[in-house]
Protein backbone atom coordinates (compact mmCIF):
# COMPACT_ATOMS: atom_id res chain seq x y z
CA UNK A 1 0.00 0.00 0.00
CA UNK A 2 1.12 3.28 -1.17
CA UNK A 3 -1.01 5.79 0.14
CA UNK A 4 -1.22 5.59 4.14
CA UNK A 5 2.81 5.97 4.35
CA UNK A 6 2.38 8.64 2.74
CA UNK A 7 0.11 10.06 4.56
CA UNK A 8 1.88 9.63 7.76
CA UNK A 9 4.98 11.10 6.55
CA UNK A 10 3.38 14.66 4.52
CA UNK A 11 1.49 14.72 7.65
CA UNK A 12 4.89 14.32 10.22
CA UNK A 13 6.47 17.14 7.84
CA UNK A 14 3.55 19.53 8.47
CA UNK A 15 3.74 19.25 12.07
CA UNK A 16 7.84 19.16 12.31
CA UNK A 17 7.72 22.23 9.68
CA UNK A 18 5.49 23.91 12.16
CA UNK A 19 7.46 23.05 15.16
CA UNK A 20 10.79 24.36 13.36
CA UNK A 21 9.36 27.81 12.80
CA UNK A 22 7.54 28.03 16.26
CA UNK A 23 10.65 27.05 18.35
CA UNK A 24 14.04 28.43 18.96
CA UNK A 25 15.72 30.12 21.67
CA UNK A 26 13.07 32.89 21.42
CA UNK A 27 9.44 30.41 21.45
CA UNK A 28 6.57 31.66 19.86
CA UNK A 29 2.79 30.20 19.31
CA UNK A 30 0.94 29.29 16.72
CA UNK A 31 -1.19 32.02 17.18
CA UNK A 32 2.41 34.49 16.84
CA UNK A 33 2.77 32.23 13.36
CA UNK A 34 -0.61 32.81 11.84
CA UNK A 35 0.15 36.54 12.67
CA UNK A 36 3.36 36.67 11.33
CA UNK A 37 1.59 34.73 7.89
CA UNK A 38 -1.21 36.16 7.61
CA UNK A 39 -1.74 39.24 10.43
CA UNK A 40 -0.17 41.47 7.78
CA UNK A 41 1.92 43.53 10.58
CA UNK A 42 5.64 44.24 10.97
CA UNK A 43 7.05 43.06 14.10
CA UNK A 44 10.29 41.25 15.77
CA UNK A 45 7.88 38.11 16.20
CA UNK A 46 7.72 38.65 11.92
CA UNK A 47 10.76 39.28 10.86
CA UNK A 48 12.35 36.48 13.07
CA UNK A 49 9.94 33.69 12.39
CA UNK A 50 9.53 34.36 8.44
CA UNK A 51 13.17 35.76 7.52
CA UNK A 52 15.50 34.16 10.36
CA UNK A 53 13.31 30.68 11.15
CA UNK A 54 11.56 30.26 7.93
CA UNK A 55 14.65 29.84 5.31
CA UNK A 56 16.33 27.94 7.58
CA UNK A 57 13.33 25.01 8.34
CA UNK A 58 13.15 24.94 4.99
CA UNK A 59 16.41 24.62 4.00
CA UNK A 60 16.20 22.05 6.47
CA UNK A 61 13.31 20.03 5.01
CA UNK A 62 14.98 20.19 1.14
CA UNK A 63 18.46 18.94 2.89
CA UNK A 64 17.00 16.30 4.56
CA UNK A 65 15.17 14.89 1.66
CA UNK A 66 17.80 14.93 -0.84
CA UNK A 67 19.85 12.86 1.72
CA UNK A 68 17.19 10.35 2.27
CA UNK A 69 16.88 10.46 -1.36
CA UNK A 70 20.08 9.85 -2.46
CA UNK A 71 20.48 7.28 0.56
CA UNK A 72 17.70 4.89 -0.97
CA UNK A 73 19.18 5.20 -4.14
CA UNK A 74 22.47 4.19 -3.30
CA UNK A 75 21.01 1.10 -0.94
CA UNK A 76 19.09 0.20 -3.95
CA UNK A 77 21.92 0.13 -7.29
CA UNK A 78 24.50 -0.80 -4.95
CA UNK A 79 22.61 -3.50 -2.90
CA UNK A 80 23.58 -2.32 0.17
CA UNK A 81 21.80 -1.60 3.48
CA UNK A 82 24.94 0.04 4.43
CA UNK A 83 25.22 2.28 1.87
CA UNK A 84 24.44 6.01 2.02
CA UNK A 85 25.13 9.23 0.91
CA UNK A 86 28.84 9.96 1.86
CA UNK A 87 29.70 6.55 1.13
CA UNK A 88 31.30 7.44 -1.78
CA UNK A 89 33.79 10.16 -0.95
CA UNK A 90 31.73 13.13 -1.99
CA UNK A 91 31.33 13.99 1.86
CA UNK A 92 35.35 13.93 1.93
CA UNK A 93 35.86 15.90 -1.10
CA UNK A 94 33.25 18.16 -0.03
CA UNK A 95 34.94 18.74 3.49
CA UNK A 96 38.46 19.07 1.89
CA UNK A 97 37.04 21.66 -0.95
CA UNK A 98 35.60 23.62 2.41
CA UNK A 99 38.76 23.53 4.22
CA UNK A 100 41.00 24.60 1.40
CA UNK A 101 38.47 27.99 1.24
CA UNK A 102 38.91 28.20 4.83
CA UNK A 103 42.74 27.40 5.30
CA UNK A 104 43.23 30.30 2.51
CA UNK A 105 40.81 32.62 3.26
CA UNK A 106 38.80 32.81 0.54
CA UNK A 107 35.13 32.74 2.79
CA UNK A 108 35.93 36.36 3.00
CA UNK A 109 35.02 36.44 -0.85
CA UNK A 110 31.74 36.00 -0.67
CA UNK A 111 28.96 34.32 0.77
CA UNK A 112 28.58 31.76 -1.93
CA UNK A 113 32.49 30.65 -1.66
CA UNK A 114 32.08 27.92 1.03
CA UNK A 115 29.45 26.05 -0.76
CA UNK A 116 31.16 26.27 -4.47
CA UNK A 117 34.82 25.35 -3.54
CA UNK A 118 32.91 22.27 -1.19
CA UNK A 119 30.84 21.75 -4.46
CA UNK A 120 34.00 21.68 -6.49
CA UNK A 121 35.41 19.25 -4.11
CA UNK A 122 32.53 16.92 -3.91
CA UNK A 123 32.38 17.17 -7.90
CA UNK A 124 35.89 15.71 -8.21
CA UNK A 125 35.74 12.63 -5.65
CA UNK A 126 32.66 11.87 -7.82
CA UNK A 127 34.17 12.10 -11.15
CA UNK A 128 37.36 10.46 -9.89
CA UNK A 129 34.82 7.02 -8.51
CA UNK A 130 33.21 7.14 -11.56
CA UNK A 131 36.31 7.08 -13.57
CA UNK A 132 37.62 3.97 -12.09
CA UNK A 133 34.20 2.27 -11.68
CA UNK A 134 33.82 2.80 -15.30
CA UNK A 135 35.11 -0.23 -17.33
CA UNK A 136 33.92 -0.88 -20.81
CA UNK A 137 30.89 1.06 -20.68
CA UNK A 138 30.03 -0.74 -17.57
CA UNK A 139 29.50 0.87 -14.18
CA UNK A 140 30.74 -1.84 -11.66
CA UNK A 141 28.79 -1.73 -8.16
CA UNK A 142 31.64 -3.67 -6.14
CA UNK A 143 34.57 -1.67 -7.53
CA UNK A 144 32.45 1.76 -7.44
CA UNK A 145 32.23 1.12 -3.49
CA UNK A 146 36.06 0.14 -3.18
CA UNK A 147 36.98 3.51 -5.53
CA UNK A 148 34.52 5.67 -3.09
CA UNK A 149 35.72 4.18 0.32
CA UNK A 150 39.22 4.39 -1.12
CA UNK A 151 39.29 7.74 -2.60
CA UNK A 152 37.13 8.94 0.72
CA UNK A 153 40.46 8.28 3.04
CA UNK A 154 42.50 9.88 0.70
CA UNK A 155 40.37 13.16 0.92
CA UNK A 156 40.23 12.69 4.42
CA UNK A 157 44.10 12.53 4.72
CA UNK A 158 44.91 15.27 2.48
CA UNK A 159 42.22 17.15 4.70
CA UNK A 160 43.72 15.91 7.99
CA UNK A 161 47.75 17.46 6.47
CA UNK A 162 45.81 20.76 5.61
CA UNK A 163 44.46 21.56 8.94
CA UNK A 164 47.54 20.48 10.36
CA UNK A 165 48.87 23.45 8.54
CA UNK A 166 46.06 25.72 9.39
CA UNK A 167 45.87 28.84 11.80
CA UNK A 168 44.03 27.54 15.25
CA UNK A 169 40.81 29.78 14.11
CA UNK A 170 40.82 28.06 10.50
CA UNK A 171 40.99 25.02 12.02
CA UNK A 172 37.79 25.71 14.33
CA UNK A 173 35.85 26.72 11.21
CA UNK A 174 36.60 23.98 9.60
CA UNK A 175 35.97 21.27 12.23
CA UNK A 176 32.28 23.25 12.57
CA UNK A 177 31.48 23.05 9.08
CA UNK A 178 32.40 19.36 9.42
CA UNK A 179 29.27 19.25 11.69
CA UNK A 180 26.89 20.23 9.60
CA UNK A 181 24.94 23.58 10.19
CA UNK A 182 21.71 24.83 8.95
CA UNK A 183 21.91 28.40 10.29
CA UNK A 184 23.97 30.22 7.07
CA UNK A 185 21.54 28.76 4.45
CA UNK A 186 20.45 31.73 1.97
CA UNK A 187 17.22 31.77 0.12
CA UNK A 188 19.20 31.79 -3.05
CA UNK A 189 20.39 28.60 -2.24
CA UNK A 190 17.84 27.12 -1.07
CA UNK A 191 15.97 27.97 -4.66
CA UNK A 192 19.08 26.36 -5.93
CA UNK A 193 18.86 23.12 -3.85
CA UNK A 194 15.04 23.00 -4.54
CA UNK A 195 15.69 23.96 -8.58
CA UNK A 196 17.94 20.76 -8.29
CA UNK A 197 15.70 18.35 -5.95
CA UNK A 198 12.63 18.41 -7.30
CA UNK A 199 13.21 17.16 -11.20
CA UNK A 200 15.96 14.50 -9.50
CA UNK A 201 12.65 13.40 -7.10
CA UNK A 202 10.70 13.38 -9.99
CA UNK A 203 12.98 10.92 -12.23
CA UNK A 204 13.80 8.66 -8.97
CA UNK A 205 9.81 7.97 -8.46
CA UNK A 206 9.64 7.50 -12.37
CA UNK A 207 12.38 4.98 -12.43
CA UNK A 208 10.64 3.38 -9.18
CA UNK A 209 10.60 0.25 -11.00
CA UNK A 210 13.31 -0.26 -11.97
CA UNK A 211 15.31 0.32 -8.66
CA UNK A 212 12.68 -2.07 -7.81
CA UNK A 213 14.28 -4.59 -10.06
CA UNK A 214 17.64 -3.33 -9.72
CA UNK A 215 17.75 -4.41 -5.54
CA UNK A 216 17.15 -7.76 -6.80
CA UNK A 217 20.57 -8.10 -8.92
CA UNK A 218 21.52 -6.80 -11.84
CA UNK A 219 21.09 -10.07 -13.98
CA UNK A 220 17.38 -10.25 -12.57
CA UNK A 221 16.48 -6.40 -13.57
CA UNK A 222 18.34 -7.40 -17.17
CA UNK A 223 15.95 -10.16 -17.58
CA UNK A 224 12.54 -7.88 -16.23
CA UNK A 225 13.27 -5.34 -18.81
CA UNK A 226 15.54 -2.85 -17.43
CA UNK A 227 18.12 -1.12 -19.08
CA UNK A 228 21.23 -2.02 -16.18
CA UNK A 229 23.44 0.38 -17.33
CA UNK A 230 21.69 3.37 -17.97
CA UNK A 231 19.62 3.43 -15.19
CA UNK A 232 22.62 2.32 -13.08
CA UNK A 233 24.87 5.46 -14.42
CA UNK A 234 21.98 8.26 -14.28
CA UNK A 235 21.09 6.62 -10.42
CA UNK A 236 24.92 7.13 -9.59
CA UNK A 237 24.71 10.71 -10.95
CA UNK A 238 21.37 11.27 -9.37
CA UNK A 239 22.68 10.51 -5.79
CA UNK A 240 26.01 11.77 -5.96
CA UNK A 241 24.95 14.89 -7.68
CA UNK A 242 21.62 15.45 -4.11
CA UNK A 243 24.22 14.65 -1.23
CA UNK A 244 26.77 17.14 -3.14
CA UNK A 245 24.30 19.66 -3.53
CA UNK A 246 23.18 18.75 0.57
CA UNK A 247 26.71 18.72 1.69
CA UNK A 248 27.72 21.78 0.02
CA UNK A 249 24.28 23.97 1.65
CA UNK A 250 24.88 22.35 4.93
CA UNK A 251 27.89 20.67 5.73
CA UNK A 252 28.31 17.12 6.48
CA UNK A 253 24.81 15.64 8.33
CA UNK A 254 24.99 11.84 9.15
CA UNK A 255 22.71 9.00 9.67
CA UNK A 256 19.36 10.88 7.55
CA UNK A 257 20.77 9.21 4.45
CA UNK A 258 21.08 6.00 6.11
CA UNK A 259 18.21 5.49 8.81
CA UNK A 260 15.18 7.19 6.44
CA UNK A 261 14.74 4.45 3.74
CA UNK A 262 15.85 1.70 6.59
CA UNK A 263 13.34 3.06 9.17
CA UNK A 264 10.67 3.20 6.20
CA UNK A 265 11.81 -0.12 4.71
CA UNK A 266 11.17 -1.79 8.27
CA UNK A 267 7.89 -0.14 8.58
CA UNK A 268 6.41 -0.57 5.41
CA UNK A 269 8.60 -2.50 2.81
CA UNK A 270 10.95 -2.01 0.08
CA UNK A 271 8.80 -1.10 -2.95
CA UNK A 272 10.06 1.79 -4.49
CA UNK A 273 7.27 3.26 -5.65
CA UNK A 274 6.17 3.70 -2.20
CA UNK A 275 9.78 4.30 -0.71
CA UNK A 276 11.02 7.10 -2.75
CA UNK A 277 8.11 9.41 -1.43
CA UNK A 278 7.94 8.45 2.06
CA UNK A 279 12.06 8.73 2.72
CA UNK A 280 11.91 11.84 0.92
CA UNK A 281 8.95 13.48 2.88
CA UNK A 282 10.54 11.62 6.25
CA UNK A 283 13.72 12.67 5.65
CA UNK A 284 12.29 16.01 5.43
CA UNK A 285 10.45 15.81 8.38
CA UNK A 286 13.33 14.11 10.65
CA UNK A 287 16.19 17.08 9.76
CA UNK A 288 13.86 19.82 10.37
CA UNK A 289 12.74 17.64 14.16
CA UNK A 290 16.72 17.58 14.50
CA UNK A 291 17.78 20.86 13.81
CA UNK A 292 14.67 22.37 16.01
CA UNK A 293 16.10 20.01 18.57
CA UNK A 294 19.75 21.44 18.35
CA UNK A 295 18.83 24.91 18.67
CA UNK A 296 16.58 24.39 21.65
CA UNK A 297 18.07 21.74 23.94
CA UNK A 298 20.97 23.94 25.47
CA UNK A 299 19.90 27.06 23.81
CA UNK A 300 21.05 29.74 23.67
CA UNK A 301 23.93 27.04 23.06
CA UNK A 302 23.16 25.29 19.68
CA UNK A 303 23.88 21.66 19.32
CA UNK A 304 25.58 20.80 15.71
CA UNK A 305 22.88 19.24 13.96
CA UNK A 306 24.78 16.30 12.44
CA UNK A 307 25.73 15.21 15.97
CA UNK A 308 21.81 15.33 16.97
CA UNK A 309 20.91 13.01 13.90
CA UNK A 310 23.57 10.43 15.40
CA UNK A 311 22.58 10.73 19.04
CA UNK A 312 18.64 10.30 17.83
CA UNK A 313 18.96 8.31 14.79
CA UNK A 314 21.55 5.58 16.50
CA UNK A 315 19.24 4.57 19.30
CA UNK A 316 15.96 5.01 17.27
CA UNK A 317 17.06 2.77 14.22
CA UNK A 318 18.31 0.21 16.81
CA UNK A 319 15.27 -0.25 18.19
CA UNK A 320 13.77 -0.54 14.92
CA UNK A 321 16.45 -3.00 13.47
CA UNK A 322 16.01 -5.11 16.69
CA UNK A 323 11.71 -4.83 16.31
CA UNK A 324 12.03 -5.65 12.34
CA UNK A 325 14.43 -8.78 13.22
CA UNK A 326 12.18 -10.58 16.50
CA UNK A 327 9.12 -10.29 13.78
CA UNK B 1 13.59 -22.74 -33.25
CA UNK B 2 13.70 -20.18 -29.94
CA UNK B 3 17.45 -19.65 -29.37
CA UNK B 4 19.79 -20.71 -32.12
CA UNK B 5 24.05 -19.89 -31.27
CA UNK B 6 25.98 -19.80 -34.60
CA UNK B 7 29.76 -20.72 -34.10
CA UNK B 8 29.93 -18.46 -30.81
CA UNK B 9 32.90 -17.58 -29.21
CA UNK B 10 33.66 -15.46 -26.13
CA UNK B 11 36.87 -14.88 -24.16
CA UNK B 12 36.89 -13.07 -20.72
CA UNK B 13 38.57 -9.96 -20.56
CA UNK B 14 42.54 -10.94 -19.56
CA UNK B 15 41.62 -14.52 -19.81
CA UNK B 16 44.10 -17.13 -21.62
CA UNK B 17 41.44 -19.28 -23.04
CA UNK B 18 38.00 -18.85 -24.39
CA UNK B 19 35.18 -19.36 -21.63
CA UNK B 20 32.90 -20.61 -24.99
CA UNK B 21 34.69 -21.85 -28.28
CA UNK B 22 32.95 -22.82 -31.60
CA UNK B 23 29.29 -23.16 -29.68
CA UNK B 24 26.52 -24.12 -32.27
CA UNK B 25 23.44 -24.81 -30.95
CA UNK B 26 19.94 -24.92 -31.70
CA UNK B 27 16.94 -24.75 -29.09
CA UNK B 28 13.71 -26.27 -30.12
CA UNK B 29 10.83 -24.13 -29.39
CA UNK B 30 7.82 -25.80 -27.55
CA UNK B 31 10.65 -28.56 -25.87
CA UNK B 32 11.87 -28.65 -22.75
CA UNK B 33 16.32 -28.13 -23.62
CA UNK B 34 18.79 -28.89 -21.16
CA UNK B 35 22.35 -26.98 -21.13
CA UNK B 36 24.25 -30.14 -18.82
CA UNK B 37 28.02 -29.80 -18.17
CA UNK B 38 30.60 -29.56 -15.32
CA UNK B 39 31.79 -26.52 -13.31
CA UNK B 40 33.42 -24.51 -15.41
CA UNK B 41 32.07 -26.18 -18.60
CA UNK B 42 30.84 -22.53 -19.65
CA UNK B 43 26.99 -22.83 -18.86
CA UNK B 44 26.78 -19.77 -17.33
CA UNK B 45 28.83 -17.84 -19.82
CA UNK B 46 26.36 -19.19 -22.58
CA UNK B 47 23.43 -18.53 -20.18
CA UNK B 48 24.79 -14.95 -20.30
CA UNK B 49 25.57 -14.56 -23.79
CA UNK B 50 22.04 -16.21 -24.68
CA UNK B 51 20.36 -13.28 -22.53
CA UNK B 52 22.56 -10.27 -24.24
CA UNK B 53 24.28 -9.88 -21.05
CA UNK B 54 27.70 -10.25 -22.92
CA UNK B 55 27.95 -9.69 -26.32
CA UNK B 56 30.06 -12.69 -28.23
CA UNK B 57 33.90 -12.46 -29.47
CA UNK B 58 32.74 -13.41 -32.54
CA UNK B 59 29.44 -15.60 -34.30
CA UNK B 60 26.09 -15.10 -33.20
CA UNK B 61 23.37 -15.95 -30.72
CA UNK B 62 19.78 -15.37 -31.74
CA UNK B 63 16.35 -15.65 -30.05
CA UNK B 64 13.79 -15.87 -32.61
CA UNK B 65 15.74 -14.33 -35.33
CA UNK B 66 17.30 -11.61 -33.44
CA UNK B 67 20.50 -10.99 -32.08
CA UNK B 68 20.21 -9.71 -28.51
CA UNK B 69 21.83 -6.12 -29.86
CA UNK B 70 18.39 -5.84 -32.21
CA UNK B 71 15.81 -6.69 -28.76
CA UNK B 72 15.05 -4.13 -26.66
CA UNK B 73 15.81 -5.21 -22.77
CA UNK B 74 12.01 -4.90 -22.59
CA UNK B 75 10.60 -6.68 -25.70
CA UNK B 76 12.94 -8.85 -24.68
CA UNK B 77 11.63 -9.39 -21.25
CA UNK B 78 8.11 -10.14 -22.71
CA UNK B 79 9.07 -13.25 -24.41
CA UNK B 80 11.84 -14.72 -22.30
CA UNK B 81 11.38 -15.13 -18.69
CA UNK B 82 14.25 -16.20 -16.49
CA UNK B 83 15.61 -17.43 -13.13
CA UNK B 84 18.66 -16.74 -12.35
CA UNK B 85 20.91 -17.49 -9.98
CA UNK B 86 21.10 -14.37 -8.01
CA UNK B 87 18.99 -14.83 -4.68
CA UNK B 88 17.10 -10.92 -4.50
CA UNK B 89 15.59 -11.37 -1.20
CA UNK B 90 18.15 -8.76 0.88
CA UNK B 91 14.74 -6.24 0.74
CA UNK B 92 11.89 -7.01 2.41
CA UNK B 93 9.84 -6.89 -0.70
CA UNK B 94 6.40 -9.38 -0.12
CA UNK B 95 6.27 -12.08 -2.46
CA UNK B 96 3.40 -10.54 -4.42
CA UNK B 97 5.21 -7.94 -5.01
CA UNK B 98 8.22 -10.27 -5.66
CA UNK B 99 5.70 -11.34 -8.72
CA UNK B 100 4.43 -8.02 -9.78
CA UNK B 101 7.76 -7.06 -11.05
CA UNK B 102 7.24 -9.62 -13.66
CA UNK B 103 5.18 -7.08 -14.75
CA UNK B 104 7.51 -4.79 -15.21
CA UNK B 105 7.89 -5.05 -19.24
CA UNK B 106 4.60 -4.43 -19.68
CA UNK B 107 3.40 -1.16 -17.10
CA UNK B 108 4.80 2.43 -17.54
CA UNK B 109 6.58 4.51 -15.20
CA UNK B 110 3.44 6.30 -14.01
CA UNK B 111 0.69 3.59 -14.68
CA UNK B 112 -0.64 1.18 -11.69
CA UNK B 113 -1.15 -2.53 -13.00
CA UNK B 114 -4.45 -3.45 -14.99
CA UNK B 115 -7.00 -5.63 -13.98
CA UNK B 116 -5.20 -7.80 -16.50
CA UNK B 117 -2.10 -7.77 -15.05
CA UNK B 118 -3.42 -8.49 -11.61
CA UNK B 119 -5.27 -11.51 -13.28
CA UNK B 120 -1.63 -12.75 -14.92
CA UNK B 121 0.23 -12.21 -11.35
CA UNK B 122 -2.65 -14.35 -9.41
CA UNK B 123 -2.63 -16.99 -11.49
CA UNK B 124 1.41 -17.42 -11.76
CA UNK B 125 1.01 -17.19 -7.89
CA UNK B 126 -1.46 -19.90 -8.01
CA UNK B 127 0.38 -21.93 -10.30
CA UNK B 128 3.25 -22.06 -8.33
CA UNK B 129 1.25 -22.55 -4.82
CA UNK B 130 2.05 -19.23 -3.16
CA UNK B 131 -1.37 -17.68 -2.84
CA UNK B 132 -0.74 -18.57 0.94
CA UNK B 133 1.89 -16.96 1.15
CA UNK B 134 1.60 -13.50 -1.34
CA UNK B 135 2.00 -11.24 1.24
CA UNK B 136 4.97 -13.16 3.60
CA UNK B 137 8.47 -11.15 2.70
CA UNK B 138 10.99 -12.88 0.83
CA UNK B 139 13.71 -12.45 3.52
CA UNK B 140 11.51 -14.57 5.30
CA UNK B 141 11.23 -17.81 2.86
CA UNK B 142 12.77 -20.72 2.37
CA UNK B 143 15.00 -21.70 -0.41
CA UNK B 144 12.26 -24.14 -1.95
CA UNK B 145 9.82 -20.92 -1.56
CA UNK B 146 12.38 -18.18 -2.91
CA UNK B 147 12.80 -20.56 -5.87
CA UNK B 148 8.93 -20.92 -6.30
CA UNK B 149 8.78 -16.83 -6.31
CA UNK B 150 11.22 -16.89 -8.86
CA UNK B 151 9.53 -19.17 -11.39
CA UNK B 152 6.16 -17.27 -10.56
CA UNK B 153 7.83 -13.80 -11.47
CA UNK B 154 9.06 -15.41 -14.77
CA UNK B 155 5.76 -16.31 -15.43
CA UNK B 156 4.53 -13.50 -15.16
CA UNK B 157 6.50 -12.31 -17.70
CA UNK B 158 3.89 -14.20 -19.99
CA UNK B 159 6.89 -15.38 -21.92
CA UNK B 160 7.20 -18.27 -24.63
CA UNK B 161 10.81 -19.21 -22.99
CA UNK B 162 11.93 -19.44 -19.45
CA UNK B 163 15.40 -20.08 -19.36
CA UNK B 164 16.39 -21.21 -15.80
CA UNK B 165 19.89 -21.61 -14.42
CA UNK B 166 20.63 -23.95 -11.80
CA UNK B 167 16.87 -23.61 -10.66
CA UNK B 168 16.81 -26.34 -8.09
CA UNK B 169 20.71 -26.53 -6.90
CA UNK B 170 20.08 -26.30 -3.23
CA UNK B 171 16.48 -27.52 -3.14
CA UNK B 172 15.67 -31.30 -1.77
CA UNK B 173 14.22 -33.81 -3.82
CA UNK B 174 10.49 -32.99 -2.91
CA UNK B 175 10.62 -29.65 -4.12
CA UNK B 176 13.19 -30.29 -7.22
CA UNK B 177 10.45 -32.53 -8.89
CA UNK B 178 7.17 -30.05 -8.09
CA UNK B 179 9.54 -27.54 -9.65
CA UNK B 180 10.25 -29.87 -12.83
CA UNK B 181 6.90 -31.42 -12.68
CA UNK B 182 5.45 -27.50 -13.61
CA UNK B 183 8.11 -27.43 -15.85
CA UNK B 184 6.73 -29.85 -17.83
CA UNK B 185 3.42 -29.06 -17.87
CA UNK B 186 4.64 -25.93 -19.29
CA UNK B 187 6.13 -27.46 -22.45
CA UNK B 188 3.74 -30.38 -22.95
CA UNK B 189 -0.35 -28.50 -22.06
CA UNK B 190 1.09 -24.71 -22.99
CA UNK B 191 3.85 -24.81 -25.90
CA UNK B 192 6.35 -22.96 -23.51
CA UNK B 193 9.89 -23.15 -24.49
CA UNK B 194 11.79 -24.54 -21.63
CA UNK B 195 15.86 -24.23 -20.82
CA UNK B 196 17.44 -25.50 -17.76
CA UNK B 197 20.98 -24.63 -17.01
CA UNK B 198 22.16 -27.31 -14.83
CA UNK B 199 25.20 -29.98 -13.48
CA UNK B 200 22.62 -32.25 -12.57
CA UNK B 201 22.82 -35.22 -15.11
CA UNK B 202 19.91 -37.39 -13.40
CA UNK B 203 17.66 -34.02 -14.02
CA UNK B 204 18.33 -34.16 -17.43
CA UNK B 205 17.52 -37.51 -18.55
CA UNK B 206 14.68 -37.27 -16.66
CA UNK B 207 13.26 -34.38 -18.04
CA UNK B 208 14.86 -33.29 -21.09
CA UNK B 209 13.96 -33.75 -24.59
CA UNK B 210 16.73 -32.40 -25.69
CA UNK B 211 20.64 -32.66 -24.68
CA UNK B 212 23.19 -30.17 -25.08
CA UNK B 213 26.51 -31.22 -23.42
CA UNK B 214 28.97 -28.60 -22.70
CA UNK B 215 32.55 -29.30 -21.60
CA UNK B 216 35.75 -26.67 -21.43
CA UNK B 217 33.91 -24.29 -23.54
CA UNK B 218 33.14 -26.81 -26.10
CA UNK B 219 29.41 -28.51 -27.02
CA UNK B 220 30.24 -31.70 -26.67
CA UNK B 221 27.25 -33.38 -27.82
CA UNK B 222 24.15 -32.22 -28.64
CA UNK B 223 20.37 -34.56 -29.30
CA UNK B 224 18.35 -37.06 -26.98
CA UNK B 225 19.28 -37.62 -23.96
CA UNK B 226 19.19 -41.29 -24.97
CA UNK B 227 21.48 -40.15 -27.91
CA UNK B 228 24.12 -37.69 -25.09
CA UNK B 229 23.88 -39.50 -22.00
CA UNK B 230 26.69 -41.72 -23.01
CA UNK B 231 29.43 -43.57 -20.43
CA UNK B 232 32.63 -42.82 -21.64
CA UNK B 233 31.10 -39.33 -22.72
CA UNK B 234 29.88 -37.94 -19.31
CA UNK B 235 33.16 -39.61 -17.93
CA UNK B 236 35.18 -37.08 -19.69
CA UNK B 237 33.13 -34.23 -19.36
CA UNK B 238 32.70 -34.97 -15.71
CA UNK B 239 35.66 -36.46 -15.26
CA UNK B 240 34.09 -39.70 -12.91
CA UNK B 241 33.60 -42.85 -14.37
CA UNK B 242 29.32 -43.90 -14.79
CA UNK B 243 26.93 -46.21 -15.68
CA UNK B 244 23.73 -45.54 -17.32
CA UNK B 245 20.89 -47.90 -16.49
CA UNK B 246 17.56 -47.32 -18.49
CA UNK B 247 14.70 -46.95 -15.77
CA UNK B 248 12.20 -47.73 -18.33
CA UNK B 249 9.33 -44.81 -18.78
CA UNK B 250 11.47 -43.01 -15.57
CA UNK B 251 14.43 -42.53 -18.37
CA UNK B 252 18.13 -43.23 -17.69
CA UNK B 253 19.46 -43.38 -14.46
CA UNK B 254 23.03 -42.06 -14.39
CA UNK B 255 25.20 -43.88 -11.45
CA UNK B 256 28.34 -42.91 -10.42
CA UNK B 257 30.88 -45.77 -10.21
CA UNK B 258 33.84 -46.08 -7.18
CA UNK B 259 34.52 -45.54 -5.16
Amino acid sequence: MIIRPLVITAALLVVSLVIGVVVGPAAYSIQDLQQALFGGQEGPARAILLSIRFPRVVAAALVGASLALSGTIFQAVLRNPLAEPYLLGVQAGAALGAATAITFGLTTVGSLTLPLTALVGALVAIGVVFRVARVSEQLDTHVLLLAGVVSSSFFVAALLLLLTLASTDSLQSAFFWTLGNLGGVSWRMILVLAVWLIPSFIVSVAKARDLNALSLGEETAASLGTEVESVKHLAYFLASLLAAAAVSVAGVIGFIGLVVPHAVRLLWGADHRMLIPTSFLGGAAVLVLADAAGRTVASPLEIPVGVVTAFVGVPFFLALLRRGYAR
Amino acid sequence: MSFELKDVWFRYFGAARPALAEVSASFPAGKHTFVLGPNGAGKTTLFRVMLGLVVPGSGSAAYEGRTSQEWSRREFARRCGVVSQEPGNLFPFTVREMVEMGRNPYVGSWRNLSADDEAVIERALERTDLLGLADRTVSNLSGGELQRVKVARALAQTPATLLLDEPTAHLDLGHEMEIFSLLRQLTEDEEFTVITITHNMNLASRFADHVVLLDGGHVLAAGSPREVLEPERLKKAFGWPVRVEDQGSLGLQIVPLEP
